[in-house]
């Protein structure tokens, strides 16, 4: 069976992504150690939490041009859910500018609150899936998902895969390659969460 | 289109999920992971865990709790009860809640707010604000002292807003477990107000309540404890009987009454 690691770098709820993938019939386990993640056929980098807290905690466990080798060189399936989906992008806003992994170029940038919009954006808010070539958004068009987020991710539409609206249009999910992040909480979003997940372990 | 969120709050004290009545008294309902595993099941927006007893007893966040409720929740869980230092956050966060709901440390040490969103993001940082109404002003209650502080209600949730805070619980004290309905002046000033998302609670008794809130303020999500604790069908009729009134209700294709005609509200007695 394929193994998954989930990466623990002190952000975020990592329990409920494991039960969700154990519920699932998945096989994975927490990890920051470099040997487990060597094996591990696909990784996750779930996460709620602040962009610079997240980078640095990545570099004190020195495992950033380990993942580096791990998803761009070994092309391991990585799938980053919230924080772990704007870690991708080149730099961030939040607290600062800061730097990401840079898997893909984009630009994390505070969600508009012009017109009296709350912040953060909160809530469940429905998908619109614009390229599913890798069918981890099967039957998910037009479902709604559970986000949490200030920030969004800004990039150039070839790695977009799903699309939210909140007065704009927002980015919900993206894909490179073996690359796959989404900005909302399968692991919090009840079944049709569940079904993003199983479509990842499928495609493992 | 992003959705309003119809939530459960699960009050619990000594470990058995309570009904709660005024904030004095106290009736239970059995085992908080069963009730979390229904309304999870049920397709309840969020959950959000109060443990009433934890600040009382100066005990930190009840970690024991939430490690038994975690396995059968699909659906964003927050914990508030004893939360008190940065520490406090991490590790409740960690045992599996998306958010922490900050009540007491509030007063004494406000900037456990900013300090907590600095590390963990505002999006996890809940303010719980409680709110009591006499000779028609608003003031915030200190639920650990069960009494009504000086402090402006208004004011003060205002001057909360402003910090780095995610989202704002307010409940109401004086309808708590009455099934009279939201205190809809209050929290329509306080929606039009700031720009905060707003969980609003106590007081409903039957679904003509959510929807007077939806409809009057601009609240985020109207929240329950008690009325969803008396039907196992409860979550499934709200949304049900709200879906049919309004297009921003979340529900499931699975199970739902979209079909039903609900002729006249219904009162939990």
């Amino acid at each position: 069976m394929k193994k998954i690691v989930i990466i623990d770098y002190g952000m975020g709820n990592l329990g409920s992504v494991k039960n969700a993938i154990k519920s699932l019939g998945g096989n994975c386990l927490i990890s920051n150690n470099k040997k487990e993640i060597v094996n591990a056929d696909a990784i996750i980098m779930p996460g709620m939490g602040a962009f610079d807290v997240a980078m640095k905690n990545l570099d004190k466990l020195n495992l950033i041009n380990f993942l580096n080798e791990m998803v761009l060189v070994k092309k391991k399936k990585y799938l980053g859910i919230c924080l772990g989906m704007q870690l991708l992008a080149s730099v961030s806003e939040e607290g600062g500018l800061n730097k990401g992994l840079n898997w893909i170029p984009s630009k994390i940038k505070k969600i508009n609150s012009d017109n009296n919009k709350l912040i953060p954006h909160v809530g469940w808010n429905n998908i619109s899936v614009s390229n599913n070539k890798t069918k981890l958004l099967d039957n998910c068009n037009g479902k709604a998902f559970y986000f949490d987020h200030s920030y969004h991710f800004d990039c150039s539409k070839k790695y977009i895969s799903a699309y939210f609206s909140y007065d704009l249009k927002y980015v919900a999910a993206v894909n490179y390659n073996n690359i796959f992040g989404t900005q909302f909480h399968p692991e919090r979003s009840s079944k049709i969460g569940l079904t993003v997940l199983n479509n990842f372990i499928n495609l493992i | 289109m992003l959705k309003r969120r119809i939530v459960a709050c699960v009050v619990v004290k000594d470990n058995w999920a309570v009904q709660s009545i005024g904030f004095q008294k106290y009736l239970p309902i059995g085992k908080p992971e069963i009730v979390v595993e229904y309304l999870s099941r049920w397709n309840i927006d969020e959950i959000i865990l109060i443990d009433i007893s934890a600040s009382k007893k100066h005990k930190g966040p009840n970690l024991e709790l939430i490690s038994r409720i975690i396995n059968k929740c699909y659906v964003p869980l927050s914990y508030g009860g004893g939360i008190k230092s940065i520490q406090d956050i991490l590790l409740t966060i960690r045992a599996g809640v998306e958010k922490v709901v900050l009540n007491s440390i509030i007063y004494k040490n406000p900037t456990l707010i900013n300090e907590g969103a600095a590390i963990v993001g505002s999006q996890s940082i809940i303010a719980s604000i409680d709110f009591f109404k006499s000779n028609n002003k608003y003031f915030v209650y200190d639920y650990l002292k069960s009494e009504q502080t000086n402090i402006n209600a208004f004011e003060f949730i205002n001057d909360i807003s402003k910090m780095n805070v995610g989202e704002i619980f307010i409940n109401s004290v004086n309808r708590d477990g009455l099934k009279q309905g939201y205190d809809i002046d209050f929290l329509k000033n306080i929606s039009n107000k700031i720009n905060t998302p707003i969980i609003a609670c106590g007081g409903v008794g039957s679904f003509t309540h959510f929807d007077e809130c939806l409809k009057k303020t601009k609240v985020s999500a109207t929240c329950a404890a008690n009325i969803f604790h008396f039907s196992e069908h409860s979550v499934i009729t709200v949304k049900s009987y709200l879906k049919q009134r309004y297009n921003d209700i979340r529900i499931g294709d699975d199970i739902n009454y979209l079909n039903f005609s609900f002729h006249n509200s219904r009162t939990y007695k």
